[in-house]
C-alpha cells in the first residue's frame, strides 16, 4: 500500500532524489496518519527528508530510516500538541459505509502509540518486528499495542 | 453495527484517509540541477523558514553553477560576540584558522554552495603527483567527496586548499587566482575565478567554522555554554540532540522580526539557533527562559577578528597555550554543591578537539541524568506492563516516590575519574524536578526510546 513499508527497495543506484520522489507522498501521508493532521504532515515528512539526506551515504535502508524519522516527527508532535484532538478532516464521503465514521473518531483518539502501530501494520504493511524498530520499542509492545487499539475501536463500534 | 473484522474497517477507513491526502509533488523542493545540496537547502530553508538578511559580497565575480546564476567571493570568517551588560567571557577556547575562505552564493535561494578554503601551511615543499595549479605542481588528495590540494603560490608560499563538491578541474582553476600577499591568502585575480561546476553524486556539506564561547555573568553563573557558528543554512538546527534524546519542547520565537528556533531539554539545557546573513548560529544555554534568549540573540553581535581579539583580549587560546589554557580553566571549574573535585585527577582530553570547559561538572549532571532515566525506567516497566498508557496521578505520584527510593541507590561516577558525586544528590534533584514539572506527560511512550538512547539495561 505505501511505498515506505518496502525498506529493501532502495538500491545502491538509487539517488537520493530518486528517493525522494518516490517516497514522498507516501512519507506524508503516513505522517499525516500519525499525526491525525494534514496541516503538520509535510513538514514532518521534509524534516525526515533532511535527516535522511544528512546520512545518506551512511545508512544501508533509507527507506527504514525515513519510516523511523517520521514516526519520531510525528512522535513528537504528538507531545507538543493539546488534548483536544481533532479527527483528520477528510474523507468520508456519502458513499463510505456508516461505520468508517466510527472507525476515524476511535483512530484519532487513540494514544500515539497504538495509532502508529495501526497504522504502520495496516496501512504501510509493516510486520511486528519493522514496526517496533520504527517505534523503538520490543515486538512484544507493539502485539499489546496493537491489541488494545483493536479493543478500544472495537468497543467504539458495538 | 458491522460484521466485519475491526482489523479490516481500520485498514479501510485507513486507506481512505490517505487516499484524501494529497500532498503537493516533491518536484517543487528539487532543483533541475539535481543537486542534493540545493535540495536540502531548500528543505531547511522551506522547513525553519528563516528570512536571513542577505550577505552583500564585495568585489566578487558572477559565475555559474549548472546554469543557476552564483556569486564567489573570498569571505573573511566572522566572529561572534555576546554584547550583553552584564555577560563577559570568562573563558573562551576558540578554533582559529587564518584562511581564506572561497563562498559560493545563490542569490534566488539564499544558499551558500560548496567552499573552498584556502590555508596557508608550514612545509618546505610539495611533491607533487601530477596535477598542476598553473603551470605549479601540486599533490591532490580525496576522501569522502572532500578534495585537498596541496600546491606552491606563486610568491612561494606553501598553501592547502579544501573543497567539497567540486569538480577538480574548476576547483584548480580557482586555485590559479591565489596568491599570498601580506601573509594571507588572497583572490589576486578575481577574472580566473570562472565557472564552476558541481560534482552532482557529491554529498555537499558545508565546512563549519567553530567559535566554543563559554559566556559567564557577572556571578560566575553560565549563561552560554557554546556558540557555533557555521557557514550556511540552519543546519545545526536540525541536528539538535543530546544525548540522543530529543527536546522536550520547541518553539519558534520572534525576536524582532528574527525567526528563532528553540528547544528546551528536559535537562534544563537550552538551545536555540538562527541565521544571520550567510551565516547560521546555533547556540547552548542553560535555565534561560524565553526572554533571555531574546536578549541573548539580540546581543550575539557579528565582528571582524580585531574587534574579536579586542573583547576577548588576553583570554584568547591559541592552538600552541592549549596546555597552559586548559590548565586555567580546570582551576576555573565551578564546584557544585555535592561535588568534591580532586584536581590532581584530571586529565583533559587530547586537544584534537577544542576542549569544551563545560563538559565538566555538566558531563557527570549527564551521567546523573541518565542514571535518573535508567531509574525511572526500571521502576516504570511494571507499571507500563500492568497499567497500560492511562496511569493515574496517585500512580505517578507513587512512581515518583520509587524513583526517588531507588535513585538513592545509585552510585554515580564520572567517566574522569576525578569527580564524584553522592547519589542523594541525583535524587534530591530528581524529586525537585518531579514536583516542578511532575513526570512528563507522555512517559510511556518515551520508556523504549530512553531506554535505548540512553543505554539503560534492558529489564
Amino acid at each position: 500500500m505505501a511505498d515506505l513499508r518496502e525498506h529493501d527497495r532502495v538500491t545502491a543506484a538509487d539517488t537520493f532524489e530518486e528517493f525522494f520522489e518516490r517516497e514522498w507522498v507516501a512519507a506524508v501521508r503516513t505522517a499525516a496518519l500519525l499525526t491525525q493532521d494534514r496541516s503538520v504532515a509535510e513538514e514532518i515528512a521534509q524534516e525526515a527528508f533532511a535527516r535522511v539526506f544528512q546520512r545518506w551515504d551512511r545508512i544501508d535502508r533509507p527507506g527504514a530510516y525515513l519510516q523511523r524519522c517520521v514516526t519520531n516527527g510525528a512522535r513528537g508532535y504528538h507531545r507538543h500538541r493539546s488534548v483536544v484532538r481533532d479527527k483528520l478532516p477528510l474523507l468520508l464521503s456519502a458513499d463510505d459505509p456508516p461505520e468508517s465514521a466510527f472507525v476515524a473518531d476511535a483512530l484519532a483518539a487513540l494514544p500515539f502509540r497504538q495509532r502508529a502501530v495501526l497504522v504502520l501494520r495496516y496501512w504501510n504493511g509493516l510486520s511486528e518486528r519493522q514496526i517496533a524498530d520504527a517505534l523503538a520499542c520490543r515486538p512484544g509492545t507493539v502485539k499489546s499495542a496493537h491489541a488494545r487499539a483493536i479493543a478500544t475501536i472495537g468497543e467504539a463500534l458495538r | 453495527m458491522t460484521t466485519k473484522p475491526v482489523e479490516r474497517l481500520v485498514a479501510d477507513v485507513l486507506a481512505r484517509q490517505a487516499a484524501s491526502i494529497d500532498p503537493a509533488p516533491p518536484g517543487r523542493l528539487v532543483s533541475d540541477t539535481k543537486r542534493p545540496g540545493l535540495l536540502v537547502a531548500a528543505v531547511l530553508l522551506l522547513v525553519v523558514g528563516v528570512a536571513g538578511v542577505w550577505w552583500v559580497p564585495r568585489g566578487s565575480e558572477v559565475v555559474t553553477v549548472d546554469r543557476i546564476p552564483m556569486v564567489i567571493e573570498a569571505s573573511p570568517v566572522p566572529r561572534v560576540i555576546v554584547d550583553l551588560p552584564g555577560v563577559g567571557a570568562s573563558q573562551i577556547v576558540e578554533t582559529i584558522v587564518e584562511s581564506l575562505d572561497l563562498v559560493l552564493v545563490d542569490r534566488t535561494l539564499r544558499y551558500g554552495g560548496p567552499i573552498i578554503r584556502i590555508a596557508a601551511v608550514d612545509s618546505s615543499e610539495v611533491a607533487g603527483d601530477g596535477v598542476t595549479v598553473d603551470g605549479r605542481p601540486a599533490r591532490l588528495d580525496r576522501s569522502r567527496g572532500t578534495v585537498s590540494v596541496e600546491w606552491t603560490s606563486p610568491s612561494g608560499q606553501l598553501l592547502v586548499a579544501e573543497s567539497i563538491g567540486l569538480e577538480v578541474a574548476d576547483l584548480l582553476e580557482v586555485l590559479a587566482a591565489v596568491d599570498v600577499i601580506d601573509g594571507e591568502p588572497t583572490v589576486t585575480d578575481p577574472s580566473r575565478l570562472g565557472s564552476l561546476t558541481v560534482a552532482p553524486d557529491d554529498e555537499v556539506e558545508l565546512l563549519r567554522y567553530v567559535a566554543l564561547l563559554r559566556v559567564s555573568d557577572d556571578e560566575g553563573l553560565i549563561v552560554i555554554n557554546e556558540i557555533d557558528l557555521a557557514a550556511g543554512p540552519i543546519e545545526p538546527l536540525l541536528t539538535f540532540t543530546i544525548d540522543g534524546e530529543g527536546p522536550k519542547e520547541r518553539r519558534i520565537l520572534d525576536v524582532d522580526g528574527q525567526q528563532v528556533v528553540r528547544d528546551r531539554h528536559r535537562d534544563g539545557i537550552v538551545q536555540f539557533g538562527f541565521s544571520r546573513g550567510f551565516w547560521s548560529v546555533a547556540v547552548i544555554a542553560y535555565s534561560v527562559d524565553d526572554a533571555q534568549v531574546a536578549d541573548l540573540v539580540r546581543a550575539i553581535r557579528f565582528v571582524d577578528e580585531a574587534e574579536f581579539r579586542d573583547w576577548v583580549g588576553d583570554r584568547l587560546v591559541a592552538p600552541d597555550g592549549l596546555d597552559a589554557a586548559t590548565d586555567r580553566l580546570v582551576a576555573e571549574i565551578p564546584t557544585p554543591d555535592g561535588f568534591e573535585f580532586d584536581r590532581s585527577a584530571f586529565v583533559p582530553p587530547p586537544p584534537v578537539v577544542v576542549w569544551m570547559p563545560t563538559s565538566g561538572p555538566e558531563g557527570v549532571s549527564g551521567e546523573i541524568a541518565r542514571q535518573t532515566i535508567c531509574a525511572w525506567i526500571r521502576a516504570t516497566d511494571d507499571l507500563v506492563e500492568t497499567a497500560g498508557d492511562v496511569v493515574d496521578d496517585d500512580r505517578r505520584d507513587q512512581l515518583a516516590d520509587e524513583v526517588v527510593a531507588s535513585l538513592r541507590q545509585v552510585e554515580v561516577v564520572s567517566d574522569w575519574g576525578g569527580l564524584s558525586q553522592p547519589a542523594s544528590t541525583g535524587a534530591t534533584r530528581l524529586a525537585d524536578r518531579v514536583a516542578l514539572d511532575g513526570l512528563p506527560p507522555t512517559w510511556p511512550d518515551d520508556i523504549d526510546t530512553l531506554r535505548r538512547d540512553q543505554n539503560c539495561p534492558a529489564p
